[in-house]
């Protein structure tokens, strides 16, 4: 039985969102976190921590992130913690996100560090799409089930993709005019 | 008539008026040194003779052509004016020959072993012949300033602007290079100079011009101008700037 | 730990992870190509062209820049059969990269071309050359070597981009895993040797590309 592809699907689209920004947030934190961790062991005067910390993000850099969410998803149980795509979405995305905020980390004021978080930010909305991946209902999978359920897979996945520019573009928007101000002060 | 003329120009950037109702006009086989502080019109006039900034009123001739004329090809104009800006401008990805030759190259076809020796002879006018294949990099900023007045001769306009009178350029060889200018055969080429120092506008020019806020305020024989200035901005200008 | 790790029956099965690396160098290759290529035009459109071009190629950029490539890879493939479009994953797959990586080459190529001095440009046009011999022999080569550290990490990143590919079954190297995964039930050794082999393959991207650089613009 097909059903259409109505306001109601939307709104199902849009309430999706709302775990879309959850898992962005927890990745935030979570890749804060790791990414203080990880300068701080860079300037330590502990020669092998900062090798460490140097490989660490050289190897997270190089990887996909898909990668690291099939590492963390099929590891949790191996350290004891049963299967949960919403455990191994948000470590992945901490991880993979940590490595990145190297730029958000050094500058001294906050002003000039607006910039790249705004846009650290905007690359985390984007990649919680891959939490669909293992199988996580953020907006994406949603959308993946809302097509399977209608067959109006160009429908449903323009309105995803409207809804993630309208998360996305207000920032990257917000971003550049904070980064005009600041040439202007300079 | 004038090989450069200049009459009546006025332009603005928006609301700012840098140049105010300019007349100058310039012969063939001329020397002329335009000074005059920064932000008093000098270069935003040159930009003007080759078609670089338009203007709002006037009109700008070169050899008769109409600079400001829409139909105007400027690109053989700019041929015909060679330019020296005060910022070198030399192409750094480019050695000292191919900045020379690039232009007589691929505007006017010139065959690559031709070029070369051309370039070698303007080189040698200036004092740097031995530079032919070294790199912008290499160069001192006076040796950069000398070659790209040797880039624009060799194209040979008739007509040359230096944004500023080379400060590599001693006595000497200022004499050789105007003089081979003026044995160009066709008369020589005038050549407007724009020194922020009245000292080398004496020993370089044969007019001077004193520019001021977009304006001329005196013009006239070298001599005479710098020892004798009748406005007080150009005692002011000179008295502080000449040693 | 619940059960030792076995690698073994993983590197068993190399002839499909090496079929799955070529795929995604064919992919990475083939992205690159097209997406330099339209990072170009786009970029000479905005810096040179008419204002209602800049705003078309404004709207490109920053559609493909503000939305997941997993959802623009799901458009072109399940959503283009609804207008009778009827692509096979391969193809999909490749022009979803290059749109992709079209609009963040043209912000590339854009801020390389802005960095040549506008004196420089100007010298060229008042020694009497032409718009388009101006870009040819004085803002070209100063542009590529400005751009070029930021387009080779770019082209590193799509290179890794490529494993979304699997979810539309095109076998790449990350879709080798799963039919490792499959046939050994070894998930996490799987998903660690892939690792390992992107690793591989990000260091080996870097090191060709400074290679390039050297050889092109630090030799002179």
């Amino acid at each position: 039985m097909i059903r259409e592809f109505g306001l109601i699907d939307v709104m199902y689209l849009i309430a999706a969102a709302r775990w879309t920004l959850a898992l962005t947030a927890t990745a935030f934190i979570g890749a804060s976190l790791i990414g203080i961790v990880i300068a701080i062991a860079r300037i330590l005067p502990f020669a092998p921590l900062r090798w460490l910390a140097a490989a660490y993000i050289h190897i997270v850099q190089g990887t996909p992130l898909l990668v690291w969410l099939f590492v963390i998803f099929f590891g949790l149980p191996l350290v004891g913690i049963s299967v949960n795509p919403w455990l191994a979405a948000a470590t992945a995305f901490s991880v993979y996100g940590s490595a990145l905020l190297r730029y958000v980390i050094v500058p001294q004021s906050v002003r000039v560090a607006i910039p790249p978080t705004v846009g650290f930010l905007v690359q985390l909305i984007k990649n919680t799409s891959l939490a669909a991946v293992i199988g996580f209902v953020e907006l994406t999978r949603e959308g993946q089930l809302t097509a399977a359920g209608t067959y109006k897979p160009f429908a449903v996945y323009i309105t995803v993709a409207a809804i993630y520019f309208a998360m996305c573009f207000p920032l990257s928007q917000w971003s550049r005019s904070i980064e005009r101000k600041l040439d202007v002060a300079r | 008539m004038s090989l450069v003329e200049i009459h009546g120009i006025n332009k603005s950037y928006g609301s700012v008026q840098v140049l105010k109702d300019v007349t100058l006009d310039i012969a063939k086989g001329e020397v002329v040194a335009v000074i005059g502080r920064s932000g008093s019109g000098k270069s935003t006039m040159l930009r003007c003779i080759n078609g670089l900034e338009p203007i709002q009123a006037g009109v700008i001739r070169v050899d008769g052509t109409q600079v400001n004329d829409p139909a105007t090809n400027l690109r053989k104009l700019r041929q015909e004016v060679g330019i020296v800006f005060q910022s070198f401008n030399l192409f750094p990805h480019l050695s000292v020959c191919d900045n020379i030759t690039l232009a007589p190259r691929v505007v006017k076809k010139q065959a690559p072993q031709a070029a070369r020796e051309v370039a070698r002879e303007v080189l040698a006018r200036v004092g740097l012949e031995d530079k032919l294949d070294a790199y912008p990099s290499q160069l001192s900023g006076g040796q950069q300033q000398r070659v790209a007045i040797a880039r624009s001769l060799a194209m040979r306009p008739k007509l040359v602007w230096a944004g500023e009178a080379p400060a590599g350029l001693d006595r000497g060889r200022a004499g050789g290079v105007l003089g081979a200018r003026d044995a160009g055969g066709r008369g020589g080429r005038p050549m407007l100079r724009a020194p922020r120092e009245g000292g080398s506008a004496r020993r370089f020019g044969s007019r001077v011009v004193f520019m001021h806020e977009g304006r001329i305020h005196e013009q006239g024989p070298a001599a005479a101008v710098l020892a004798e200035p009748k406005t007080p901005e150009l005692q002011t200008f000179l008295s502080a700037v000449l040693h | 730990m619940k059960y030792g790790l076995q690698f073994r029956d993983v590197f068993a099965a190399w002839e499909s992870i090496l079929e799955g690396v070529w795929i995604t160098l064919l992919l990475s290759g083939l992205a690159m190509i097209g997406g330099l290529v339209i990072g170009i035009a786009c970029a000479a459109a905005r810096v040179y062209g008419p204002s209602w071009l800049r705003r078309i190629v404004g709207t490109y950029v920053e559609v493909i820049r503000n939305t997941p490539l997993l959802v623009q890879l799901f458009l072109i493939f399940f959503g283009l059969p609804s207008f009778g479009v009827r692509l096979d994953g391969l193809t999909a797959a490749i022009i979803a990269l290059v749109i992709n990586l079209g609009a963040y080459t043209t912000e590339i190529v854009r801020a390389g071309l802005e960095a040549v001095p506008k004196a420089q440009v100007e010298a060229g046009h008042s020694l009497g050359l032409s718009g388009l011999q101006v870009f040819r022999y004085v803002v070209m080569f100063p542009a590529l070597k400005a751009m070029f550290p930021a387009l080779a990490s770019q082209f590193v990143l799509l290179m890794l981009a490529t494993s979304v590919v699997s979810q539309i079954s095109v076998e790449d190297l990350f879709h080798a895993a799963s039919i490792v995964q499959s046939r050994t039930f070894r998930d996490f050794e799987v998903y660690t040797v892939i690792g390992v082999l992107y690793l591989g393959l990000a260091f080996a991207f870097r090191g060709l590309f400074a290679g390039i650089y050297y050889w092109a613009f630090v030799r002179r």
